[in-house]
C-alpha cells in the first residue's frame, strides 16, 4: 500500500533580485492506494501532480509529512522501495543511441535482475508488447508509439508492485494511449497498484477505481468517480471538478 | 560498485555511438602534428632570405656590391629622385637610397615587416661600408687594426639549450594536449549532465535503486576515461611528431627534447592527472546547467582557461614551486619540464597531491548540486 500522509512541498521562488517568496506546490496531501487499485491523481496543469508523484517515487523530498510504501519510508529503505516501484512520465525521453534491448538490459542491471532472468523477461515482455520487430533498432529511429512501448517494457523489467504514471498518455495518439491504458488494466488484474496522474478527466473516469482531485496543490475531493459525480450532482468528472472549484478557472 | 560500473558503461556507450562527438573527440588531437608541421614551414620560410630590390641614384663599387649581395639586396640605378619615387610607387623597388655629397638618405616604409627588414639591411650595409672605409683609413695611417679594435674578450654561455622562441613553440604544442583533454571532458560532461536533464532521462535514472553518489562517480569516471583516451592520443601524437620533427625539421633540430621511456611514462601520468582534474571541473561546470546550450556556455570558460599557461609563459614569469599547484598551468609546465628534461620529483608530487585535493572538492560540489531539487528539475 502507498500511504501519503499530510504531505506538503514548498519551493522558494524569486520575486526579484532581493526578495523571495514561498510557493506551496502541495499542501497537506493525504491518501492511500492499495494493491489491485488504479488511483487517479487528477487536476489541471500546475495543480501539483508531478511534484506529488516525484515525492512518491523518491526523487523529491517532502517539506513535511510522510510517504510510505508497504510501511517502508525512503529515509531508511530507499533501495528497497525503488525496487518495488516503476515510474513513467510522458515527458521522459529514452537514450536514442541505445537499442530497446540494450535499454532493457541496462535497466534490469540497475534493478539487480540476474542475466538469465533478464533474458527471459525481455523475451516475454517483447512478445506481450509486440516489440520483437524493433527491439534491436536504435531508439532514436523508432516512432513515438514504439518508444512508448519500450518505455512501458522498461517499467516492467523488474516486475514492480507499484506503478507511478505521470501524464503517461500526454501527447500520444489514440493507438499509443490505448497501449498504455490496456497495460494499466492488465496490471490491475495482476493485483498491482497503479497511481495515475492525468488532466484528461474522461480517461480517468474510465479506468480509475479511485480519484484524487487536486487543485492548486490541495486535495479538493477523494472518492470513486461515481461517488464524486453523485456528490457533485454531475454526469462526468470534468463537470464535477468545476463544481468543486466553484467556477474558479485560473489554474 | 555495480551501479557505478553500469553508469560508466551507459555513458561510454552513449558517447561512442554518437559519431559526430566521437570524431570530434579523437580528431582534435591531430591539431598537434599539424601545428608541428606548421611551425616547421613557418621557420623554414624564414631561413630562405628573400632578395629585395632597392633603387639608388649613385654608382656602387665592388666592395659595396659584395656587402649588398651578402645582405640579399639587389640595386637598380635611376638618375633622379622623381624616377626613384615613381618606381617605388609602381612597386618595382621596395625602398630607395639617395646619395648627395657624403650624405645617404634611406627612403623606406617602416610600417611593414618587409620594410623593417629592408631598413635594417640598408643600415647594416652603410655601417659595414663605413667600417670598411674606417679600416682603410687606419691601415693607411699604419695602425694595427687588431690592436685598435681588441680591448676585451666576450663569451656567452647558454644556461638553457632552448631559447625563448622554442619554449613558446613547445608550450603552444603542449597546450593543445590540454585542449584536447578539455574538449573531450566538456563534450562528455555536457552529455552526462545537461543532456540527461534536458531529455528527462536523469529523472528516470533517479527512480532506479542507485545512490546519487554512485551515479555521480559513474558519470565522473566515464568522463575521466574519455578525457584520458583523448590525452593518450594527444601524447602519442605529440611525442611522435616531435620525434620526427627533431630530426627532419630545422627549427626542432635546435630543441633539446627528451624522448626516453621515463619522459613518456611521466607525461602519461601528468596527462592522467590533467584528465582527472579537467573531467571534474567540466562536470562541476555543467552540473547546474539544465540544457545542453546552457552547459555549452558554461564549459567555454574551461576552454579559455587552457590558454592561460601560454600567456603566462609569454610574460616570462619565474616559475616557483607554488606554480605547480595552479591547475591547468601546472600540467602544461610539468609536461614542458618532462620534455625538456628539467623535471623535479617535488613538482610531480605537488601536481599529484593538488590534483587529488581539487578532484575531491569538485566531486563534493557536483554531489551538492545533484542534491538540489532546483538544479535537477525544471
Amino acid at each position: 500500500m502507498i500511504q501519503v500522509e499530510n504531505v506538503s512541498k514548498e519551493f522558494e521562488k524569486k520575486i526579484n533580485r532581493r526578495e523571495k517568496t514561498t510557493f506551496k506546490a502541495n499542501n497537506s496531501i493525504s491518501f492511500e492506494a492499495n494493491k489491485g487499485e488504479i488511483v487517479g491523481i487528477l487536476g489541471p496543469n500546475g495543480a501539483g501532480k508531478t511534484t506529488l508523484l516525484r515525492m512518491i517515487v523518491g526523487i523529491m523530498t517532502p517539506t513535511s509529512g510522510t510517504i510510505t510504501i508497504e510501511g517502508l519510508s525512503y529515509k531508511n529503505n530507499m533501495e528497497e522501495i525503488k525496487k518495488k516501484t516503476a515510474f513513467l512520465s510522458g515527458n521522459t525521453k529514452l537514450y536514442k543511441d541505445l537499442s530497446g534491448y540494450e535499454l532493457l538490459k541496462m535497466c534490469a542491471s540497475y534493478y539487480g535482475v540476474s542475466k538469465e532472468e533478464t533474458e527471459s523477461r525481455i523475451e516475454s515482455i517483447a512478445t506481450e508488447f509486440d516489440l520483437l520487430s524493433f527491439l534491436h533498432q536504435k531508439i532514436g529511429d523508432l516512432s513515438t508509439g514504439q518508444m512508448q512501448r519500450i518505455n512501458i517494457a522498461r517499467c516492467l523489467i523488474h516486475n514492480p508492485e507499484y506503478y507511478i504514471f505521470d501524464e503517461a498518455t500526454s501527447g500520444l495518439d489514440i493507438i499509443s494511449s490505448k497501449v498504455i491504458l490496456d497495460f494499466i488494466k492488465e496490471e490491475k488484474k495482476k493485483k498491482k497498484c497503479i497511481l495515475y496522474s492525468t488532466h484528461y478527466m474522461e480517461e480517468a473516469e474510465n479506468i480509475c477505481d479511485k480519484v484524487v482531485l487536486v487543485h492548486k496543490g490541495k486535495i479538493i475531493k477523494t472518492g470513486t468517480p461515481s461517488s464524486i459525480m453523485k456528490d457533485t450532482k454531475t454526469n462526468n468528472l470534468r463537470d464535477a471538478f468545476f463544481a468543486l472549484i466553484g467556477g474558479e478557472v485560473d489554474a | 560498485m555495480h551501479n557505478i560500473w553500469i553508469t560508466i558503461k551507459k555513458e561510454l556507450r552513449t558517447i561512442f555511438r554518437d559519431k559526430k562527438t566521437f570524431i570530434m573527440l579523437f580528431v582534435t588531437p591531430f591539431i598537434i602534428p599539424a601545428m608541428v608541421s606548421l611551425y616547421g614551414v613557418i621557420f623554414e620560410k624564414t631561413d630562405e632570405t628573400e632578395t629585395y630590390s632597392v633603387g639608388i641614384n649613385f654608382e656602387v663599387n665592388e666592395i659595396e656590391e659584395n656587402i649588398l649581395n651578402e645582405l640579399h639586396i639587389e640595386t637598380k640605378k635611376y638618375d633622379t629622385l622623381s624616377t626613384l619615387e615613381e618606381e617605388y610607387q609602381d612597386k618595382n623597388i621596395a625602398a630607395y637610397v639617395t646619395k648627395e655629397n657624403d650624405k645617404y638618405i634611406i627612403y623606406v616604409d617602416d610600417s611593414t615587416t618587409s620594410g623593417m627588414v629592408i631598413s635594417e639591411y640598408l643600415q647594416s650595409y652603410l655601417e659595414q661600408y663605413s667600417t670598411y672605409l674606417t679600416n682603410q683609413y687606419l691601415l693607411e695611417q699604419e695602425v694595427d687594426l687588431e690592436e685598435a679594435y681588441h680591448h676585451f674578450d666576450v663569451e656567452k654561455v647558454a644556461l638553457n639549450q632552448n631559447d625563448y622562441a622554442l619554449v613558446i613553440i613547445l608550450n603552444v604544442i603542449i597546450m593543445y594536449v590540454i585542449m584536447s583533454i578539455c574538449i573531450a571532458a566538456n563534450n562528455m560532461s555536457m552529455q552526462t549532465s545537461a543532456t540527461e536533464k534536458e531529455n528527462g532521462t536523469l529523472e528516470t535514472i533517479l527512480t532506479f535503486p542507485i545512490k546519487k553518489r554512485e551515479l555521480i562517480v559513474g558519470k565522473y569516471l566515464a568522463t575521466v576515461i574519455v578525457s584520458f583516451l583523448a590525452a593518450l592520443v594527444s601524447i602519442f601524437l605529440l611525442v611522435s611528431s616531435l620525434y620526427y620533427a627533431s630530426s627532419h625539421i630545422e627549427i626542432f633540430k635546435m630543441m633539446s627534447i627528451s624522448f626516453g621511456l621515463k619522459a613518456i611514462i611521466s607525461s602519461v601520468l601528468v596527462a592522467f592527472c590533467a584528465s582527472l582534474f579537467i573531467a571534474g571541473a567540466a562536470l562541476a561546470l555543467t552540473a547546474t546547467a539544465k540544457t545542453y546550450k546552457e552547459a555549452q556556455s558554461q564549459v567555454s570558460l574551461l576552454n579559455m582557461v587552457t590558454l592561460v599557461p601560454m600567456f603566462v609563459t609569454m610574460t616570462g614569469v619565474s616559475i616557483t614551486h607554488l606554480f605547480y599547484a595552479i591547475p591547468i598551468c601546472n600540467f602544461v609546465q610539468l609536461l614542458m619540464d618532462i620534455f625538456t628534461n628539467n623535471v623535479e620529483i617535488l613538482h610531480l608530487l605537488i601536481v599529484l597531491g593538488t590534483t587529488f585535493i581539487y578532484c575531491i572538492v569538485v566531486i563534493t560540489y557536483v554531489l551538492k548540486a545533484y542534491n538540489s531539487e532546483k538544479i535537477l528539475f525544471k
